[in-house]
């Protein structure tokens, strides 16, 4: 049920495709059987353990269902990001309280874009032979303006550690 | 782009399929014409059970193997420790990272491999009492295993493969590393053959009548689990070993993290598995505990091998490889699938240890069957304290950092380094120490070498883990990330300093990483100590 209310329209099409919908009816069908047959053959006391976990599982729903609002927003701004060894080339620039695409990609081997304060964690994959790879992105409402460095967090060679090596990497958000 | 990897996929399930198949067909008609030997067995003097003698030097050997790559792990485990601590900072940035390379391939794959092959051949000779069918196939596998962890770990020592243990294209390591790794996993997968053909076995020959007991139930589960990671294995390591080659152009990283996670996390729930076997089989030798609902159990290790793939994905939260939508309903749904099972496990176990304590008649109050248990057994404190540590350390944050919202701010710092050492080290590793105390004795029948040590062994690496487990998830919240050689950013451009509290946090770390250190080791030389000796059990 809850799983089906999280599936917005709006939402496949920014997703690059998958609609929530499907997902949603695998699982409550999949709860319902299980479930189902599981408190069938439960005594009392296994009753009240699975009653348990259902109130601990239902936790998750609301979470899901903030995560999705955010994902669906309209970006107003595109930061796109590119990875290499060893740096971070940062182009646009990110504004207090607007929706903003996150867009991250390398260039040669595997990275990771990491901003703690605005909840930016993205691999950035390489394409083929030296080329940029498929773009990860993630939508973002910055809540402060500053400059942020941006910090590198998967293994990319022996400067991992000190990526970025020189003054880039910067993520500006504007007031 | 990903053209070569699918048609390798092609190239690697064809043969694996046709080797499960044609193997799944063998199993169903062979005849054994040899009936066991009663000569070949001894009654054990602890559990009374039939023990199947030649099976033993099989078991020792690969103990053997498991322990020497623990003492490797651990050396490197050192290494990698104080050069995070930045107080301390002991190795250059290269071979940091070979050390954690090695330190990861020896404690995740090697030492926990070694000691589930051997736990393997002793669930199945000696809790059943069966004779181990194919004893030369499993001395061909350990052959296989001991090359190909060699290969790998001569390797990964002479700066061949600073890839880490994910070694995600196009990092590359030489070709070596993985025929090594490909090699290694051939053998585990005969060992797993060995597994399989013995218990079919013993079901023919009505050594086996009825139901399998829950320990070794949980045991096939962890095995056939053991099968279906392998076959992942097989699908991205085998394409990308034709790449180290130069035989291929080009391998999709997307695709290869995708399929590396469904080897990667699916491992570990072999390790799971097996762990909680060894829970149950240990509660049953100390205290005599039976499981409290044995459908209830069992059903949980039938969620293990169907969900454990869909729960894999939390690995692939910051990855373009699946949609925003898949993310969020895989984390906040389908992940709970197997964690349920871990739940009914983690209410189940601790109730039975309960319920036989209470029926030796500690039943007053409600702690006192807690205060009364056998602490000083190391096998049984050991039991519990991997309990505490994989439930409550290792097990909740999982399943919270699993979650995408929280996965956002934690993927690759480390957070996550603190909950898999909960996992993986606490409770795995420990679970299988305690095992150990049981394992040498029954099925070797040597007594246990330093006794007085071995009983403080589990107090020394169990709180000392969990308690740098817990520290590195405490600053790993304040951004510091994983596999990381310098946070203090020295040789960086620009300057930035964490939260002040994280040098704290790291002396914390450092007292639990010495403590652990010194368990594991003491853990090694009373191990060794018990293979060696030659004292007998009477």
């Amino acid at each position: 049920m809850f799983s089906l209310l999280c599936a917005s329209p709006g939402f496949a099409e920014e997703a690059g495709g998958g609609s929530g919908l499907g997902y949603g009816l695998v699982f409550s069908i999949a709860t319902l059987f299980i479930g189902g047959v599981g408190v069938s053959q439960m005594k009392y006391r296994d009753k009240t353990i699975l009653i348990f976990f259902a109130i601990i599982g239902s936790g998750t729903y609301p979470s899901v269902n903030a995560y999705m609002a955010n994902m669906s927003l309209i970006p107003k701004n595109t930061v796109t990001i590119t990875a290499s060894r060893y740096n971070f080339e940062v182009q646009g620039e990110a504004k207090v309280g607007e929706p903003t695409k996150v867009m991250a990609a390398a260039t040669d081997v595997t990275h990771a874009a990491f901003i703690k304060e605005l909840g930016v964690n993205l691999a950035c994959l390489p394409g083929k032979g030296g080329t940029k790879g498929r773009d990860n992105f993630r939508i973002i409402v910055p809540q402060q303006a500053g400059t942020y460095k941006i910090k590198c967090v998967e293994y990319c060679g022996e400067l991992h550690g000190n990526m970025s090596v020189d003054m880039a990497g910067e993520f500006v958000v504007k007031p | 782009m990903g053209g070569y990897v699918e048609s390798a996929v092609w190239l690697a399930y064809g043969p694996m399929a046709l080797v499960f198949f044609l193997s799944l067909v063998a199993a169903f008609y062979y005849k054994p014409k040899w009936v066991g030997d009663p000569s070949e067995f001894r009654v054990c003097s602890i559990t009374g059970m039939k023990v199947h003698i030649p099976a033993g030097s099989l078991i020792k050997a690969n103990l053997w193997m498991a322990f020497l790559f623990l003492a490797l792990g651990g050396v490197m485990a050192f290494g990698v420790a104080f050069t995070r601590w930045p107080v301390v900072h002991l190795l250059p940035d290269t071979l940091f990272y070979r050390a954690l390379t090695m330190h990861g391939l020896a404690m995740l794959v090697f030492w926990i491999v070694w000691f589930e092959v051997a736990l393997m051949y002793f669930t199945i000779t000696s809790i059943i009492g069966a004779r181990l069918a194919a004893i030369r196939t499993a001395w061909i596998a350990f052959g296989l295993m001991l090359g190909g962890s060699l290969v790998v770990v001569l390797t990964v020592l002479t700066g061949n493969a600073d890839i880490m243990f994910t070694s995600y294209p196009p990092l590359m390591a030489h070709q070596w590393y993985y025929w090594g790794i490909l090699v290694f996993a051939v053998g585990a997968f005969f060992a797993c053959a060995v597994y399989y053909v013995t218990m079919a076995v013993a079901f023919r020959e009505k050594v086996i009548t009825g139901s399998l007991p829950l320990g070794v139930y949980g045991m096939s589960a962890g095995v056939t689990i053991t099968l279906l990671t392998l076959f992942h294995g097989a699908v991205f390591y085998f394409p990308t070993w034709l790449w180290s080659m130069g035989l291929f152009q080009n391998i999709d990283v997307v695709i290869y993290r995708l399929i590396f996670w469904a080897f990667g996390h699916s491992s570990q729930q072999i390790n799971v598995c097996m762990m909680i076997a060894c829970w149950y089989m240990v509660g049953t030798l100390s205290i005599g505990s039976k499981p409290l609902n044995e459908k209830l159990c069992r059903t949980a290790y039938v969620l293990y091998i169907l969900f454990i793939c869909i729960a894999s994905e939390h690995h692939l939260l910051v990855d373009p490889a699946i949609s925003p939508a898949h993310k969020a309903f895989n984390t906040g749904y389908f992940m709970h699938m197997a964690v349920l099972a871990s739940m009914i496990h983690a209410l189940a176990v601790p109730a039975s240890y309960e319920i036989a304590l209470r029926k030796k008649g500690y039943t007053q109050g409600l702690f006192e069957w807690l205060k009364k248990a056998p602490w000083s057994n190391p096998a049984f404190s050991a039991s519990c304290l991997s309990i505490v540590g994989f439930g409550w350390v290792g097990g909740i944050t999982g399943v919270t950092f699993g979650t995408e919202q929280l996965n956002i701010i934690s993927h690759n710092t480390w957070r996550m380094t603190g909950h898999f050492h909960g996992t993986v080290v606490a409770g795995t590793s420990l679970a299988f120490m305690s095992m150990t105390y049981y394992m040498i004795p029954i099925a070797l029948k040597k007594e246990i070498a330093f006794p007085s040590l071995a009983k403080i062994q589990p107090w020394l690496f169990g709180p000392g883990v969990i308690l740098f487990a817990v520290t590195m998830m405490f600053i790993g919240g304040f951004g510091i990330p994983r596999r990381h050689w310098d946070i203090t950013f020295s040789e960086a451009a620009f300057s930035f300093s964490f939260n002040p509290i994280v040098s704290v946090g790291f002396i914390i770390c450092a007292i639990g990483w010495t403590m652990a250190i010194i368990g594991g080791l003491s853990f090694v030389v009373i191990a060794i100590g018990s293979l060696l000796n030659d004292k007998e059990v009477e």
